[in-house]
Formats: C-alpha cells, structure tokens, sequence
C-alpha cells in the first residue's frame, strides 16, 4: 500500500505511531489541467490548485490513499474539491482514495477524546500495523543544525523534503543526515524566514547567497508538529505545536519572539502567496517584534510559491538594499 | 406594484433599533458582552441574557455607514495585505485603528469575550490577534469537517443528526459547548439556567417551522410578493434574536401579511416574467440592485438563502438533550451553505421550488467561506437548466464594485431570456442525474 498525505505541518509522529508510513505530495507543482480547472476559484490556494490538478491528471494514481489534514491550511478544501472531481466522474479508477484525517492541535480533554476517535477512524481505514519510528527527532536535529548556523538554508530544505516524501528515510534504511562541522559554520547576516510554506528551494538558495538563514517558521511548525515517540507523547507533541495555525491561544508570535532571539536573528524576511488569506494577518505582529527587539524587517512582499527568476531578481534587489542599509543589534 | 411595504417590516426595525439602543446603553454602562461570529451558538449567550454584538452584524453597520474604503484603506497601512478577509475582519480593523469617534455609536467597549467557530482558517487568526489586543478572553470553536459528503441534509438533519453527523463530532461540539456554559457561568456568577434554555431551543423550532410555511407560500404564489430586500429583515431580525417572545410573534405576524397580500394577488412586479435566486450574502452596500429589473425586464429577485435556511438549516429535533441538540445545528452549518453537493443540491432544490428562471452568484474572493466552491455550484445549477451569472465582488467592500458594469452584464442576460422565453423555466420535477 502506498500513502500520501497533502498538508503543511502533518502529524507523523501520529501516524507513525499506528504503523503508517506516507510520502509528503503537499509541494510538488503541477502543469495547469483544464478538467479540474474549470473548477478553480482565482483565489484558490496554490497547493491545494497544485495537488488537484495532479490528481485529476492522473498523476497521483501511483498512490493507493491520499490523507488530507483538516487542521492544514486549505487541506480541508482540497478534500472536497477532490470529492467533487470523484463524484463527477473527473478522476480515473486508478485514483487513490480519500482519507480527511480531522486531528486537532489542541489538547484539552474533549479534544483528547476526538483525536483518540480519529486515531481509531485512521488506524481502521488504512488498517493497523506495528508502531514505527516517526521523523519528529531527525527533523528537530535539522532544525537545531540550521539554528546554529552549521547547514545552510538550501541544504536543510532538501535533507527536510527527502524525509518527508521518502519515509523509509524515517526507518533508519538510510544514513543519518550529518552537519558540517562547526569550522564551516555559515557566515553573514543572520536571516530568520517567516511566513507562508515555499514550494522549493529557491528563495531558501537566494538568502544563503545574502547571508545565514538560521531559522524556517514552516520548518519549525513540521518538526513540532511530527514529534513524538508513541502514540500519546505523538499526540501530545501535536496539540502542542506553538505553530500549528488553527492553534485555539494566541501564543504563535510569542513563541516567534523566543525563537528569533535564540536563534540572535538580524533580519526578518517575510512574504507570503498573492493568494494568502492565513499567514498575512501576522504580519504587523512580526513587525512589532522587529520593532521591539531591533531586528530588521524586510517584506518581500507576494512571492509565488515557485519563484520565478524575475521574482527572486526582484526578491535579491529587496534583499541587498535592506542588508546594505543594516541594522545594529 | 405591492404597495407599501408590510407593517410588520416596519415593526423588525423598530425592534432592532430600540433593542440596540438598550444594547448600547448596556455597553455604556459597563456591561459585560460577547463579541462573536455569526455561526457560532447565540442560544447559549441569549439563554443567559447575556448581550451580544455579532461580527458580521457590526460589520455590516460599518460598511452601511460608508465606512468600509476608510478602514480597508487602514489596513492596508497597518500592514495587512489586500488579499485577506474584508467581512469578517472589518471590526478587528476599526478596533486596531482605536479612534472610536470614526466608529458607529463612537466604538465598542472591549469585550469580555470572543467567540467564532474556526470554520475557516482564518477566523481564528483574526479572532487571537484581536484577543491579544483586547485582553479578551477567547472562545475558539473547532471546526472537524463531515468526512463523508451527504444528500439530502434538509431533510435527514432535522431528526436523524445524530446518525449522520456522527458521535464523534457531536461529542466534541457538545463537550465545547458545555465548557462555554461553565466559562460564563464563571464570567457572570450566575447559573445557567437550563430550563429556560431548552424553552428557548423549543421556541426556535417552532419559530423556524413557521419561516418554513412563509418560505413555502413565497415559492408557491403566483408571482413574488415580496422583495428580497423586505424579505431578509422580516427573518433575519427575529433569527438575530431566535427564540424570543419577540422573535416568535413576528414570524407569526410576517406569516399572516404575507398570506394576506398573496391572498390579495399583490406582486411586486405586476408583469414579473423572470424569477431570479441571489446566491450569497446580501450586497450590503447596493441593495437598490435587487429592485433594478423588474420595470425594465419583468424581473425579479424571487429568492435569497435567508428565509429558507431559516428552517432547513436550524431546525432540529429533540431527543433528550437540548445542548446535544444545539451542537447538531451547528455542526454543519458552513457545508450546507458553501459546500458542494450539500450546497448545490440545496440550491437546485430551492431553484425548483421557487420556479427560478436565473441564479446569481455573489463571488466575494477574499472572503473564502463564502467564495469556495462557487464553480461547482454555477455548474450543479447550470446542469439543472438553469442559466448563471458570477458577479466577482465583496459584500462590504464597495471600493471595487463596479454596479454599472454588474447591471449591464445581468441586464444583457435578462434580454436574451426574454428573446427566448420559457427555455430555461424549472418544473419542480426532481432530476436524480444532477446530484
């Protein structure tokens, strides 16, 4: 049985606690198909577009299963649509079957019970299996790595993705990613990217060229979000992620404060999709923390989820001036 | 033409505005309030007598008083970005901006607390930044979705929303709810008192049952009787206050003028050719828009969500618990309106029902809840039989909305029909192919 699962900030840990293994599809682009976008509102989420298009194309019949995650930004959207293509006879009957997995990131004692029904509803459709080990750590380790300066921002996005979209990368089946050593640490200003995920490692390449990116918002909500070494300490890891989105306390941008300290970030570099209506509501939270903490702020402004040259000219443009300007810490 | 307006339309504002004359005095005064979404569970906070200001209502009123450009523009040198919601965030802007003479009645107190229901991704954001602005406390409802679509919800949720729904859902709403209850007993130090609350969940079955009979009357009359425009204070000020003595009795009192004026063969448009449904929330700031067809073309706007969903999307039957019962309303509320099949099926439903000739769908993109799935919904409605037109505009941002252009577009549709009458006509008959 093959499994992929489409959203930002998936519970692995969850998953693999009950056995399951599946390859992370959100990121991948696709080619415009007119069969499912004749569907497609403007406004439509890019991955949620990416991922429908994929799948009325055929291109995700390799997959027995594809689990949504409610909680994902768009994911729920991107089930029904799905829905909708199946029921109008849009997908082909190699198609895989749709799973909404509706997790929460919320841990009180209702939500406790709903996610325990959930685990049972998941482990039932997919069916059970021994408890594997999740990615939670690895990707934690990463982060830690990228935090300190010893990998790169490019280098941490790809070692992030082939986790992600080749579990068996979590099963040990292949060498432990490794940093450089600490006389290679990276050099330059310290960059922290914050807001919506990036669908490659474009932007992530552009700012190791302007400085060290030592810290990914996306990459942070991931590694918390796959935690967990059992199904009770998975579950827990999840519903206390500071940077799950449908988090029900606003403590998302005082979690960011901490972190951009530890990591003693010198620039912010935010941006989000033309078509973001989440990420974009934090933003003059984060330039309050700017502000407040002394740490540079330069907004990219909307940036499609795979660049293009001219928007990454335009992006190192922002960048070199912002950085040539500096800011004391 | 119908003649002047029903007196019982006259009647819904004058209760709303004295009621929120009291409400602000209430405000003035000091008085704890609830600032929440339109779909979350009102039975709760009216049971305890505890006042409310509804976002989208307080919006509305910010955008009615030509308000709206001002504080987008706002936004937008707050730092927000001109893609995110316009309806739902409208308030959390002008509370942001903090100068409460702009404002309608000079501002709102803060709240004691927030409420919404994360039915969408937003909501919740919009909501947590304007508890840390505020220092309210903050209700946040989880929002799990049906992972199975279903048919013919207007009828199964009535009764049977327990086997539809799911224990799993309902257990977590209900257990939501129920802390609700508790955080205000907290709030107030008064118990809740759960007689009067299951009196009060009765009186809106009864209330919802009687806007059934007025929505059945409407559809079946000869021609329209009354304008849309009309129509939705008639239903939505007595759903604002569901439940109420107040409410009940002018359900009962919209039901008699209208069986009287359709009784008296009064129309709105002596030669109505063209029945047409409004597919979205009310365009707020152009209401005019509804009326602007009938001399012309003999068209009307027959149909819009608020009288039918009155009773398809709020009554629900008892069966031994009342709070069990106000989770099972809420639950699906956001599908039922937006989310194909539920909405489309209902939309075709209610187009045979009403004898429609031509839906118009409002597409507002930067308010999501209201704007996915509108595709598959033109598409469900066309392969009825029925023409569509999208209008691309937001329900309280006026800054964009071009009504010219949106009255000629329709208008164009409108002649053609007219060149060709009775092609698309809806029979009633059901058509088990479409759904």
């Amino acid at each position: 049985m093959r499994t992929a699962i489409f959203g930002h900030g998936a519970p692995l840990g969850v998953m693999a606690a009950l056995g399951i293994t599946a390859e992370d599809i959100s990121l991948a682009a696709a080619d415009p198909c007119a069969e499912a976008d004749q569907f497609l509102e403007e406004f439509i989420d890019p991955f949620v577009r990416s991922v429908l298009r994929r799948l009325v194309a055929g291109q995700l019949d390799i997959y027995d299963q594809i689990i949504f995650f409610r909680d994902s930004p768009g994911a729920v959207h991107a089930f029904h649509y799905a829905c909708e293509y199946e029921r109008r006879g849009l997908l082909s009957c190699d198609a895989p079957t749709l799973f909404l997995s509706n997790l929460l990131s919320a841990g009180g004692q209702p939500e406790l019970a709903f996610n325990q029904s959930e685990c049972d509803r998941l482990a039932h459709w997919i069916g059970r299996a021994p408890p594997l080990a999740g990615p939670g750590q690895i990707l934690g380790r990463i982060n830690s790595w990228q935090n300190q300066g010893r990998i790169n921002g490019k280098t941490a996005w790809h070692i992030r993705r082939a986790l992600l979209e080749n579990p068996a990368r979590w099963q040990g089946l292949f060498p432990e990613p490794q940093a450089d050593t600490g006389t290679s640490r990276q050099a330059g200003k310290r960059l922290a990217l914050l807001g919506e995920p990036l669908g490659n490692d474009s932007l992530h390449e552009l700012l190791d060229q302007h400085g060290c990116l030592v810290f990914d918002q996306q990459a942070e909500n991931i590694s918390y979000a796959a935690g967990g070494d059992d199904l009770n300490q998975a579950l827990s890891a999840y519903a206390s992620n500071p940077y799950a989105p449908r988090l029900t306390e606003p403590i998302q941008t005082g979690q960011l404060a901490d972190d951009l300290a530890r990591c003693q970030a010198d620039f912010i570099v935010w941006q989000t999709d033309a078509r973001d209506d989440l990420w974009g509501w934090l933003a003059p939270q984060i330039r309050h923390i700017s502000d407040n903490r002394g740490i540079g702020f330069i907004d990219l402004g909307f940036m499609p989820r795979w660049p293009a040259q001219e928007d990454l000219d335009r992006a190192a443009s922002l960048l070199a001036n912002h950085l040539a300007q500096g800011r004391k810490r | 033409m119908p003649g002047p307006q029903l007196t019982c339309s006259q009647a819904a504002l004058d209760y709303q505005r004295s009621w929120t004359k009291s409400l602000r005095a209430r405000l003035t005064d000091g008085a704890a309030y609830g600032f929440v979404n339109a779909d979350t569970p009102h039975e709760i906070f009216h049971a305890h007598d505890i006042p409310l200001v509804v976002n989208q209502w307080w919006s509305s009123v910010i955008a009615a008083k030509q308000l709206s450009g001002y504080y987008l523009n706002r936004a937008a040198e707050m730092g927000f970005h001109d893609s995110l919601a316009k309806y739902s965030a409208l308030p959390l802007i002008a509370r942001l901006e903090n100068d409460p003479s702009m404002q309608p009645w000079g501002g709102l107190p803060d709240p004691a607390f927030l409420c919404a229901r994360q039915s969408a991704d937003d909501h919740g954001q919009i909501f947590k930044l304007w508890a840390e602005q505020t220092g309210a406390d903050l209700w946040l409802l989880h929002a799990p979705s049906p992972p199975r679509n279903q048919t013919g919800w207007w009828d199964n949720l009535r009764d049977r929303w327990e086997d539809c729904h799911g224990f799993a859902r309902l257990d977590l709403m209900q257990a939501q709810l129920e802390q609700m209850v508790s955080r205000l007993e907290q709030l107030t130090g008064r118990p809740f008192d759960r007689d009067r609350f299951g009196k009060l969940m009765a009186s809106i079955n009864e209330q919802e049952y009687i806007f059934q009979d007025v929505s059945r009357l409407i559809a079946n009359a000869p021609r329209l009787p009354i304008r849309i425009s009309e129509q939705i204070p008639n239903v939505m000020i007595p759903q604002w206050h569901r439940g109420s003595e107040f409410a009940l009795n002018h359900a009962r009192r919209f039901h008699a003028e209208i069986s009287r004026r359709i009784e008296q063969n009064q129309a709105v448009c002596e030669q109505e050719q063209i029945r047409m449904m409004w597919i979205g929330a009310g365009l707020w700031f152009d209401t005019d828009f509804y009326s602007d067809f009938e001399t012309e073309f003999g068209a009307v706007f027959a149909w819009s969500m608020y009288l039918p969903f009155a009773a398809d999307g709020y009554i629900r039957h008892y069966h031994g618990d009342w709070m069990r019962t106000l989770a099972a309303r809420i639950l699906s509320m956001n599908e039922q309106l937006h989310q194909p099949p539920w909405a489309s099926e209902w939309l075709v439903k209610q187009a045979r029902d009403y004898r429609i000739d031509l839906a118009v769908i409002l597409v507002p993109e930067n308010d999501r809840p209201s704007g996915y799935g509108t595709r598959f919904i033109a598409s469900d409605l066309r392969a009825a039989g029925l023409p569509v037109i999208e209008l691309q505009a937001d329900m309280v941002d006026s800054r964009r909305w071009d009504g010219k252009k949106a009255r000629a577009k329709l208008a164009k549709t409108l002649r053609q029909m007219i060149n060709q009458p009775q092609q698309n006509r809806l029979t009633g008959q059901s058509d088990s192919s479409l759904i």
